[in-house]
């Protein structure tokens, strides 16, 4: 085979937004022909732009275009696509859909539809990985009826400890046991709560984790029995398990802790014969111990920072081992250099609870410059459909260290131009100078604790520009209106503002 | 013009008059600014004042204009002596007000109507729920009173700013 031959000829990417404008770009860059598919309501979308063929599947609602499984490989093999890459969400983690496009003939890029399987139920990932000598968070998935042997297993796993409801949900029938002491009586209440709640009384009982950490490693394996990992991420930034800033290496990671995650989680993908891109995610303790949480078989929305730090683009690997080549680098190539910086910037109004900010964007100017990665679905004029989650692009940021990344980071959010639409880009201003992240001293439980408070888009110290600004954007806005009137002919100058008012957009 | 220029707690008297030069000079409470205000792009203002430089973000909001720096955001009423006028009508005479009107602020989707036209409903009730991005919001009436027109449809698709519903204060009904 030839090192430069293109693994394919011709790809679909059956997905949208920022994502399948990501694949497109890794596609084009190694002579691969891109097709999009689309819905309805994605007809100017930025990646229908890109792509080199482009095809609709169906109306607005996802689960009539992008998730229609028989429409999408009708138009793979239509197209004469060879190979289906399915980004992350949608179908990325739908082994019924692996398992049609393999059998359809064509190839996946992804991993074998009986590692997708799985890993895509909590309580077999959580045996599979226990039998691959994987931590994971202590205690019993069997309900205990017996008090003496809840105290002796209490004990074993260590207080604080969990009790939870067999059947449970909602914080019903959970109880937070700090001492031996506390432990009758909370099994008494935890077991009337969760028998009153569910009609179902049983219990168990888990270490208890405060203020965890959500640590994650990137593994990559190809066909040929190689298994590597590409360092972790630290995703803990996150707000009702949505994420929101992503960093790479976790600032609070010591080697040996490092050393240990990244050798179970090769242990895992090569448990379960994995293939492509794969991410590993821990929960870490402030005590140092990791815990498995669950696997995630596909690319992730924040592998660009795994990418500034290794200089490996996973696209392009994931294109290579699809086509069953060995993977283009070893461990050895694998070196962590600097550090890098994910914001995921979404049309969510971060001053109004995250509320969803779908409409048109008027002006958009991504920053440059070094160092700095805009990867996004935006154009000026874009409409943000409703249909969709509202992740707009990620800027990602390398600096040769942490305080670096932080600067270049400051910098370029500040650079960045979006108007028109209102999206969390203030919020994460707030964050990038916020005293415990740019200490490393967060947890998952950050974004909840500071949000009303420090994190709140509060008064600043440029009140005075804000009413100068403002009283001037008046004064346009009431001379545009009078000028609409018909009446007896203005100045000249009204020339000069008319083209001023029409840059400013106002209506 | 001259306005009353409101922000956080904070109420000023600001008068713009625009120069020959097409710079502003802005009097605010008997102090004047020179400012040169450009709009480079569409709802970006870029000031510069004794050779300080700013660029702002400017959206118009109700009575106002919502202006964004280095991630702040800063929510400026600005009225003149006519909006004044109207709001110390609406304002006055025992918390008398007009009609309120239920506006989406994002194009979405109806998914429930949860009144009718000529029902009672009282402040903080929910009224209508609208979908926008795979989340639904609950819209709720700020104080009592009894619907009146409705304009939309369960299943309708509606634009940002779109009136939903009236609710008309319960004296006047």
């Amino acid at each position: 085979m030839k090192p430069n031959s293109r693994p394919f000829s011709k790809v679909l990417v059956a997905n949208r937004g920022e994502i399948a404008v990501r694949v497109i770009r890794g596609c084009r860059e190694l002579g691969i022909v891109p097709v999009a598919v689309y819905s309805e309501a994605d007809r100017d979308a930025l990646h229908v732009r890109q792509a080199f063929e482009a095809y609709c599947v169906g109306p607005a609602p996802s689960s009539e275009s992008y998730l229609q499984i028989d429409r999408i490989l009708e138009v793979a093999k239509q197209c004469g696509a060879e190979a289906i890459h399915p980004g992350y969400g949608f179908l990325a983690e739908n082994a019924t859909f692996a398992r049609a496009v393999l059998d359809a003939g064509l190839t996946w890029i992804g991993p074998p539809p009986e590692a997708m399987e799985v890993m895509g139920d909590k309580v077999t990932a959580r045996t599979a990985m226990t039998e691959a000598g994987l931590p994971v968070v202590p205690g019993t998935t069997e309900p205990i009826d017996d008090d003496d042997e809840a105290a002796r297993i209490a004990d074993e796993i260590g207080f604080p400890v969990m009790v939870k409801a067999s059947a449970g949900g909602g914080g019903k029938g959970m109880r937070r046991v700090n001492s031996a002491d506390e432990l009758a009586s909370a099994l008494r209440g935890a077991r009337s709560e969760a028998g009153n709640a569910f009609g179902d009384s049983r219990i168990y009982i888990e270490k208890c984790i405060d203020n965890p950490r959500h640590v994650e490693v990137q593994v990559f394996s190809d066909a040929h029995g190689n298994h590597v990992h590409l360092l972790e991420r630290d995703c803990s930034v996150q707000r009702r398990h949505q994420k929101l800033v992503e960093e790479s290496p976790c600032p609070v990671l010591d080697q040996a802790t490092r050393d240990r995650m990244t050798q179970v989680a090769v242990q895992a993908a090569r448990a379960i014969d994995y293939r492509g891109a794969g991410t590993v995610e821990f929960l870490l303790a402030p005590d140092g111990e990791c815990y498995f949480l669950e696997m995630n078989t596909r690319l992730q929305v924040e592998h660009p920072v795994t990418e500034l730090v290794t200089g490996i683009d996973l696209v392009h690997a994931q294109l290579e081992v699809a086509a069953g080549r060995p993977m283009p680098f070893s461990q050895e190539d694998i070196q962590c250099s600097g550090h890098a910086i994910e914001v995921r910037i979404c049309a969510e109004d971060p001053a109004d609870n995250f509320r969803p900010c779908p409409g048109q964007v008027a002006s958009y100017r991504p920053p440059g410059g070094p160092w700095v990665r805009v990867d996004g679905a935006l154009y000026p004029g874009y409409e943000v459909p409703v249909y969709y989650d509202p992740l707009l692009a990620k800027l990602i940021v390398w600096g040769r260290d942490r305080a670096a990344a932080i600067d270049r980071m400051k910098r370029a959010l500040r650079e960045f131009t979006l108007t028109g639409i209102r999206s969390n880009i203030p919020f994460f201003v707030q964050v990038m100078r916020h005293e415990p992240f740019v200490t490393g001293n967060y947890d998952t439980g950050y974004v909840e604790r500071y949000l009303g408070s420090e994190l709140r888009l509060g008064e600043g110290h440029h009140v005075e520009v804000a009413i100068l600004a403002a009283a001037i954007a008046e004064h346009l806005a009431e001379r545009k209106a009078l000028e609409t009137v018909p009446g007896p002919a203005k100045s000249t100058s009204s020339w000069a503002m008319a083209g001023r008012l029409k840059r400013l957009g106002r209506s | 013009m001259a306005y009353e220029v409101q922000l956080g707690g904070l109420s000023v008297r600001a008068e713009v008059r625009e120069q020959e030069n097409g710079c502003f000079e802005v009097v605010v409470d008997d102090h004047a600014t020179v400012v040169d205000a450009r709009f480079p792009e569409p709802g970006v203002m870029h000031l510069v004042r004794d050779g300080e430089a700013f660029e702002v973000d400017v959206r118009a909001i109700e009575d106002g204009h919502e202006v964004t720096l280095y991630g702040t955001r800063y929510s400026v009423q600005v009225l003149d002596e006519r909006k004044k006028a109207l709001r110390g009508f609406g304002g006055g005479a025992g918390g008398r007000g007009g009609s309120e009107s239920i506006k989406t602020s994002m194009p979405g989707k109806v998914v429930a109507l949860l009144v009718e036209s000529g029902q009672q409903v009282s402040a903080g009730q929910g009224v209508v729920v609208v979908e926008a991005m795979k989340m639904e919001n609950e819209l709720r009436a700020t104080r009592d009173g009894v619907v009146g027109t409705v304009a939309v449809a369960e299943g309708d698709a509606v634009e940002g700013g779109a009136l939903l519903l009236e609710i008309a204060p319960l004296d006047e009904a």
